[in-house]
């Protein structure tokens, strides 16, 4: 018969027990509570994820889809590409989508509609930049709401597994999704958040509002209509000749597409092979300044990406290169350095339309391309100006360049504003370096002008950039 | 594999589950081989295309101490066959010359293989060679420092004899490649680790508790104290040019001094915590540093393994030199008594310091930032005798709460007029930042800085995160240095308090990766 002394042993021991997994389930539910409070106050409601996955949801028919970032949501209207093309096609980019979930895009459309064609959007960014995807991302919650659960299963795993993202703090992140997806951390974007989400409004307006000047155009296709004021407006863009430079025909090492996002590249290509998938590749266009900006090597980064996909049976088309045969833009369409807005969608859908239809009546369009060095040699203009500027012991000193093509001789004048006048510092030159010497010791803020034209002209300027200096 | 990830909570709480339930069972004897399996795993899921280095380091060592061992023998076996003193004597001499040269070797073997792997890249760039063939295409293994540190101290004892060569190649390699000192050190001690790792452990709930507590605290230094402050550090320190005040650079300097401290304790607080579930104690690295009263003691509360490292194997070895004594004889004869009987300890401290900051790295800022500490550190022994008598004059007591405070703040700017170097890579911003912080302070220029934050999304959110960790840890750290034990304070609290504080803490930390800039790494991971 056992004795009192074990069963006296047993029972503290099962009440430590007891006692820790109340405390830890305690812990679980107030954990909980906390995350429930900063979802509702911080996830912003009517990103534009939300928007494309819920009407996503309520589509009927869909059997082509452009996925992308931005530049494709922004870039491609879907009802352009039905019209000529006629289709059902849905737009599934949304903005810094990365390229594991551009897969998830298409399995999922491919699993709940069967799609026989794909656009992929590619650029230097979704190919380049190595960072892990993120479970826990907008677009991977967004998808997660409107698909069953063994896919919400299969996106997490193939996110955290082949992804390698179950070795990021993402993997732990993505239990919380106000982390990654958030509004601004103020009472002015926290409250109007909430009443959005308590008050019924609906997702589409709510992505209105969220951003002043976006419009829904159904399909998952969003644009803005406001062109890029290439004077002040945001004209540098985000990626930079040094990022090209492993492109240079002299680097020492043979330049490839980051190795993480080739596999998700591959991923994608291999699952429309095997799904009997038409998946065609674009690089959406960027105004004049940004490829002059690129430099000499991004014909090179092009023709990497080109290959690559080629080599696996899929076809890429920059329209950076193409020729004014198939697509021209003009300044008037885009709203910064790489997107596009509407005036400029109405020109790039149905370009992508019209190689469609020519490819697949077996054409061969590599006449209807060039090269970017050829375009920027055919640049007779002063597309954009951007300053540099640096303080020292004697001065700041100030630098600009004039992105313009190789046959534009520039010349700059600097001014500056004081009182309500513009006062010249240093009238028209060739020479784009000078140093400000402020008169008298002066020190504090100081607006800026520099202003660039074509030498021999006598125009007041062909562009010109405003910044502020503090010396 | 990031401490703050899925995969590494995973790997620990199944190697922790194993580890109990073999050391309750009658397989206990080999819990050692469960720490094996599961540093060897971590090292190959981590790196795998360096885990050849850890072996040669560990064969090396291991090899080169039983080498030693068999030497001792010899000359045992030996000194007995010899009648004559003076015979015994000059084969003894003879082994010792032996047991020298095989350390020699592994020392320079294994140091040349951290210095190949560390430098040679950055040595190549100075002649603008890198770029080339010479170029190495290694990545740097995961821990090298650490373990090289770590397996040469090991073989430096036994040379010494301050410990038994161990026989067992399995139990060197546990010691050598113990998972949770990869990641940043601790830089631990053969003599304090080998019984912790192989001999079989049963943790307490109490000690569990504990250990789960420090894991907690250093991801709240970690991630909510030191991460939210990149953004402000930037902003601060990597666009200086001639108007940047110098208000500025020094906040952002302090700044960095917190991120430093936040970063790497809290991140040793995470990886001791994590080897405590398996009842390991590693060597304390971190002892509220910046109470310190001097810039010596700073470094004896800082990093503290590798300060002990270089003390036992670099700074007395040499102040204790014949040619260091001959120094101090002529400094004696020359300079007198005082300055005489110090300067060996200077000129090691210097070195000592040196070698510390080429640990960081080859890069110049590193150097300085190293010859600073050594320099000031030996100035001070210098000058001790003269502070001595200014004290006495002034009726100063060393233990008055103001001296005290006075030597905490003293210490405080010394230490982060060091950060200059270390942090200002580019030697124009260090003059510049150097020059403003004395010829163009400019206090008004925090208020435009300030003012400016706005145009930074969650910077701000950030700094008071930030601010709130600090102040928390502050007080732990107040309450530490006074020999408190918080952690035990912190158990014995009610259940709900715990409850609201741990959800309270882990919510900040939560908080810290909305406003952070980083991507959540360690920086002095990969060291």
């Amino acid at each position: 018969m056992p004795t009192s002394d074990v069963h006296e042993g047993a029972a503290p021991q099962t009440r430590r027990w007891g006692r820790t997994l109340l405390f830890v389930a305690a812990f679980v539910v107030l954990l909980a509570l906390m995350n429930a409070l900063l979802t509702l106050l911080l996830v912003p409601y009517g990103s534009k994820s939300e928007v494309v996955w819920k009407d996503y949801a309520s589509a009927d028919e869909i059997d082509c889809v452009m996925v992308g970032t931005s530049t494709i949501m922004r870039g491609v209207d879907p009802q352009i590409v039905d019209a000529e093309l006629g289709t059902h096609s849905y737009n599934l980019a949304t903005p810094n989508q990365m390229l594991d979930e551009s897969y998830l895009a298409i399995k999922t459309a491919y699993e709940d509609h069967g799609i026989s064609r794909v656009i992929l959007g590619i650029s230097y960014s979704q190919t380049m930049l190595g960072d892990k995807p993120n479970p826990g991302s907008t677009f991977v919650r967004e998808r997660a709401k409107v698909v069953g659960l063994r896919q919400r299963l299969e996106a997490d795993a193939y996110l955290l597994f082949e992804g390698g993202a179950i070795r990021q703090a993402s993997s732990i992140n993505m239990l919380f999704p106000w982390i990654v997806n958030k509004v601004t951390i103020a009472p002015s974007a926290i409250i109007p958040n909430v009443r959005m989400k308590l008050d019924g409004t609906s997702v589409y307006d709510a992505a209105e509002i969220n951003e002043r000047g976006w419009h829904y155009g159904g399909r998952g296709f969003g644009y803005f209509t406001w062109t890029l004021d290439y004077n002040t407006g945001n004209a540098r863009p985000f990626v930079t000749e040094e990022d090209f430079a492993a492109f240079a025909p002299d680097a020492p090492v043979a330049p490839t597409l980051n190795a993480d996002r080739a596999r998700a590249l591959d991923d994608i290509i291999d699952y429309c092979a095997e799904h009997d998938i038409s998946l065609m590749a674009v690089v959406p266009p960027v105004p004049d300044f940004a490829l002059i900006y690129y430099g000499p090597n991004y014909d090179n980064f092009s023709r990497v990406l080109r290959d690559y996909l080629g080599a696996r049976g899929v076809a890429c088309y920059d329209f950076n290169l193409a020729l004014p045969a198939l697509y021209e833009h003009d300044e008037g369409d885009f709203t910064d350095s790489e997107h596009l807005n509407r005036q400029g969608v109405d020109k790039f859908s149905p370009a992508i339309c019209e190689l469609v239809k020519r490819t697949e009546a077996g054409e061969d369009v590599s006449s209807l391309f060039g090269t970017a060095a050829d375009r920027v040699a055919s640049m007779d203009y002063i597309s954009c100006v951007l300053e540099e500027f640096r303080t020292e012991a004697d001065g700041v000193h100030l630098d600009a360049r004039a992105l313009a093509g190789p046959s534009v001789q520039a010349e700059y004048q600097y001014l500056r504003k004081v009182g309500d006048e513009w006062v010249v510092l240093r009238d028209w030159s060739t020479d784009s370096a000078f140093v400000y010497v402020p008169e008298n010791g002066e020190r504090g803020r100081f607006e800026l002008c520099v202003s660039a034209r074509k030498v021999g002209s006598d125009v007041e300027y062909d562009r010109y950039r405003l910044f502020t200096v503090l010396y | 594999m990031q401490p703050y990830s899925l995969l590494f909570v995973l790997f620990v709480a199944t190697l922790v589950v194993v580890h109990r339930i073999i050391g309750r069972s009658r397989w206990r004897s080999y819990q050692w081989v469960v720490l094996l399996a599961g540093s060897m795993g971590f090292y190959l899921w981590s790196d795998a295309r360096s885990f050849g280095f850890l072996l040669v380091t560990s064969l090396t060592t291991w090899l080169a101490g039983k080498r030693m061992r068999a030497f001792d023998e010899a000359c045992d076996a030996e000194s007995k066959t010899v009648a004559n003193r003076k015979e015994r004597k000059a084969v003894r001499q003879a082994f010792q010359k032996r047991r020298w040269h095989v350390l020699l070797a592994t020392l320079i073997l294994n140091f040349g293989i951290l210095g190949y792997v560390k430098y040679w890249n950055t040595l190549l760039g100075y002649v603008h060679l890198d770029q080339g063939f010479l170029a190495s295409r290694l990545l740097l293994p995961l821990g090298i420092s650490f373990y090289t540190f770590t397996s040469l101290g090991y073989l430096i004892d036994v040379y010494n004899k301050k410990v038994e060569p161990e026989e067992d190649y399995a139990h060197y390699l546990l010691f050598v490649s113990w998972f949770p000192q990869l990641i940043q050190g601790p830089i631990n001690r053969w003599a304090e680790m080998r019984d912790q790792l192989s001999t079989p452990r049963d943790v307490s709930d109490e000690d569990t508790r504990r250990a789960l507590l420090l894991i907690l605290y250093g991801a709240l230094k970690k991630y909510a104290l030191a991460d939210t402050l990149v953004g402000a550090i930037t902003a601060c320190l990597d666009f200086i040019d001639y108007s940047t005040p110098g208000a500025v650079i020094v906040i952002g300097i302090v700044l960095y001094s917190l991120q430093q401290y936040g970063d790497f304790s809290g991140g040793i607080d995470m990886v001791e915590g994590v080897s405590e579930l398996f009842g390991v104690r590693m060597a304390q690295n971190f002892r509220q540093p910046y109470f310190s009263t001097s810039l010596a003691e700073f470094w004896r509360r800082w990093h503290m393994s590798l300060g002990e490292w270089m003390r036992a194997y670099v700074f007395y070895p040499l102040a204790m030199r014949p040619s260091m004594m001959s120094l101090n004889k002529w400094g004696t004869k020359h300079l007198g008594k005082t300055v005489g009987r110090t300067l060996s300890a200077c000129v090691s401290n210097v070195v000592v310091f040196v070698l510390v900051g080429l640990w960081h790295g080859a890069e110049l800022h590193y150097l300085l930032w190293g010859l600073y500490n050594g320099v000031v550190i030996a100035l001070s022994d210098l000058f001790r005798p003269l502070f001595e008598r200014g004290r006495a004059a002034f009726h100063v007591r060393e233990e008055s709460a103001s001296w005290r405070a006075w030597g905490i703040v003293r210490t405080f700017a010394l230490v982060n007029l060091g950060r200059y170097f270390d942090r200002l890579v580019d030697p124009r911003a260090l003059l510049i930042a150097l020059r403003n912080t004395v010829c163009n302070f400019r206090p008004s220029g925090i208020l435009t800085w300030l003012g400016e934050l706005h145009t930074t999304p969650y910077l701000r959110t950030a700094l008071i995160l930030s601010a709130v960790a600090c102040l928390m840890v502050l007080v732990v750290d107040i309450r530490t240095e006074r020999g408190e034990d918080v952690a035990g304070e912190v158990l014995a609290l009610s259940p709900w308090r715990r409850l609201l504080l741990y959800v309270g803490v882990v919510t900040l930390i939560l908080l810290s990766f909305v406003a952070a800039a980083t991507g959540g790494g360690f920086l002095y991971a990969n060291f």
